[in-house]
């Protein structure tokens, strides 16, 4: 049987190193993206940020053509959906809207829960 | 030592003397899925058939050209490719597909115009086990396949609503997976049939009534060699699909000038087919898994089967819906707003969807019974001087419409269950005819109803007005439903075997 390896000052003071820096990557790969988004500004910005990519929900936003949705879903107001989301995660509110056939919208095809399509609107307005 | 068993061989019709006339009990027209259930169904009953099949055992560049015609409306299939003229007919290109109609199928839909059958499901329902056994689909399982499926894979998990997962079962020959050809399987068994001769290359061009019309006299048989000869039956069946059953009733024009049982000019009206449109939505599954059922076939308690998600009965009743099937395909890439809509819905519910996979959505959708999507008689004959067809081909934008809403609750069913998320890829009529394609399943042209004013046959597929002759097959389908008719209509001609059994008793 061999003895086991000798611990050096060195080898401990590299590998130390090491792990810091692959931390330091790690969190780069797995939070950069959120640390250093776009958050949306302006009046929206509280109901905007509510999702995690503001950029992405302002394409879908911008694919739901007001007025044309079956059934149509017309400007919305911040104030509307301030009122449904009182008490509730928008989460919550999208799950709530999945549940009724009427209040699901279309966004150039895609079916989505009214709540996020009146955020994905609201989105594309302010990003 | 087996016993010897006696085959005696199909007939050539080519090789009948010209002025022939050849008596018998009855005879069918058509050797199809219908006539050769017919055939076999009466084999065991002392009444002499003759069994006409205009083809073949195989293909015939000449004889399916027969069935050439123009057509014009909706784009639709040539008149000569989407059905086969020889021996086992269009069970010669089916793919395989059963399920027995659903209730709602028979009924009268106050929001369909023209829908209903004269009699509810159970009245065929004793008929599907033998259907399903002449269709070699295995054991009859369809949606009691839910309950043992989880064994290999979940079934899609649904939020409570319309849709729901459903089950079709595949004909197949023997061991191998194609789909039963009938010409094929069952020609030995038609061969081992003492009192019945199969004629083959005999093509009916005329429907010779009596001249009161009220009963039929003859058939004029004529081969493309230039015979031709004449069989003279007690009683005839109509079996020759959709299309030329309607052709050779409405050719049939020398004693009832607009044809023989068209005299509400119901003959050749309400021509249907399943609406196939491709790639009509995309599915995504936040999860990506899928279990193997919904993409192709399994086998389990010995049958093929595979799921599909159709609304439920209810669900087309209270939202006034055509019925339909959809399938989930083949795994595609989605676009930027794809991935947008993807990302974004599924943070906003509050889901991981890194490793989310979108399929393309296929689907099978009924079409509202219509009398001007119709066949008709052109000036142009064939090289058996018969009158060609055209086909007046329609489709409602209502149909649609009412199918994007059965897609569309699946994809809010979707949602609420928090497993996926669904695309509508047409809502416009240029949309769905950029994608269209069909089920070559024929139905309609002859249907069945009480009132001769309304239908061709009667609730024993009578001809109306005319005793000793019958139609079988999917032309005698009212309405249509979703599920693929030649198991149906295999049902339905058992049942009428049942009823010629007592006609000649």
């Amino acid at each position: 049987m061999s003895p086991p390896p000798k611990i050096t000052r060195r080898g401990m003071t590299i590998g130390g190193i090491s792990a810091i820096a692959a931390a330091i990557v790690a969190g780069g790969i797995f939070e950069g993206p959120r640390l250093f988004k776009r958050r949306a500004k302006g009046q929206y910005a509280e109901l905007v940020n509510l999702l995690n990519d503001p950029d992405q929900a302002a394409i879908v936003g911008r694919a739901i053509h007001l007025g044309e949705t079956d059934p149509p879903v017309e400007k919305l107001s911040q104030t509307d959906l301030k009122e449904r989301l009182k008490g509730k995660t928008l989460s919550a509110l999208a799950a709530e809207d999945s549940g009724y056939f009427e209040r699901m919208v279309e966004a150039e095809g895609w079916v989505i829960p009214l709540a996020l399509a009146e955020v994905c609107i609201l989105a594309a307005e302010s990003v | 030592m087996t016993k010897a068993e006696f085959l005696s061989a199909f007939i050539d019709a080519r090789t009948i003397p010209v002025g022939t006339t050849i008596d018998t009990d009855l005879a069918i027209i058509g050797g199809g899925p219908a006539g050769i259930s017919l055939a076999l169904a009466l084999a065991p009953y002392p009444i002499r058939v003759v069994l006409l099949e205009s083809g073949g055992m195989n293909f015939d560049a000449k004889t399916q050209d027969l069935y050439g015609g123009p057509q014009n409306g909706y784009p639709y299939l040539k008149l000569e490719a989407s059905r086969l003229r020889y021996l086992g007919g269009s069970s010669n290109h089916w793919g395989g597909w059963c399920r027995p109609l659903s209730e709602i199928d028979f009924e009268t839909r106050d929001w369909m115009p023209h829908s209903g059958w004269p009699f509810a499901r159970k009245e065929i329902e004793p008929y599907f086990k033998r259907a399903q056994s002449l269709c070699e689909a295995g054991p009859y399982v369809y949606d009691h396949a839910s309950k043992s499926a989880h064994a290999l894979g979940p079934e899609l998990k649904l939020g409570e609503g319309g849709v729901y997962t459903s089950w079709f079962q595949f004909s197949k020959t023997r061991d191998s997976f194609l789909p039963t050809h009938f010409g094929h399987r069952y020609a030995d068994d038609l061969k081992r049939i003492a009192h019945l001769s199969t004629y083959t290359n005999a093509n009916v061009t005329g429907l010779r009534l009596a001249p009161d019309a009220a009963k039929l006299d003859h058939l004029d048989v004529a081969t493309l060699n230039g015979n031709t000869f004449t069989i003279r039956p007690k009683v005839t069946v109509l079996a020759a699909g959709a299309m030329e059953s309607a052709r050779i009733l409405l050719a049939s024009n020398d004693v009832a000038k607009t044809g023989v049982g068209n005299s509400n000019d119901m003959v050749g009206r309400f021509f249907a087919d399943h609406a196939i449109p491709r790639d009509c939505a995309t599915m995504v599954l936040f999860d990506g898994k899928l279990a193997p059922f919904y993409q192709g076939n399994a086998t389990m308690h010995g049958a093929i089967l595979r799921a599909t998600l159709s609304p439920t009965e209810k669900y087309q009743r209270e939202n006034k819906l055509v019925a339909s099937l959809t399938t989930v395909e083949n795994e595609v890439k989605l676009d930027e707003l794809g991935q947008a809509a993807v990302a974004t819905t599924a943070s906003g519910l509050g889901i991981d969807a890194t490793n989310a996979k979108a399929f393309s959505v296929g689907c099978g959708l009924e079409l509202t019974p219509n009398p001007e999507r119709r066949l008709v008689l052109t000036d142009e004959r064939d090289a058996l001087g018969m009158q060609r067809l055209k086909l007046k081909m329609r489709v409602a934008d209502s149909d649609f419409a009412q199918y994007r809403h059965t897609l569309k609750e699946l994809g809010r069913q979707l949602l609420a269950a928090r497993t996926g998320m669904i695309r509508l890829d047409h809502k416009t009529h240029g949309e769905w005819l950029s994608v269209m394609d069909w089920g070559n399943h024929h139905m309609g042209t002859t249907r069945m109803s009480t009132d001769p004013k309304q239908g061709v046959v009667d609730t024993n597929s009578q001809v109306h007005g005319i005793g000793n002759l019958f139609v079988a097959g999917s032309s005698v389908f009212p309405t249509y439903g979703a599920s693929n008719p030649t198991m149906n209509l295999v049902a339905l001609t058992l049942r009428l075997a049942t009823h010629l059994r007592k006609v000649f008793a």
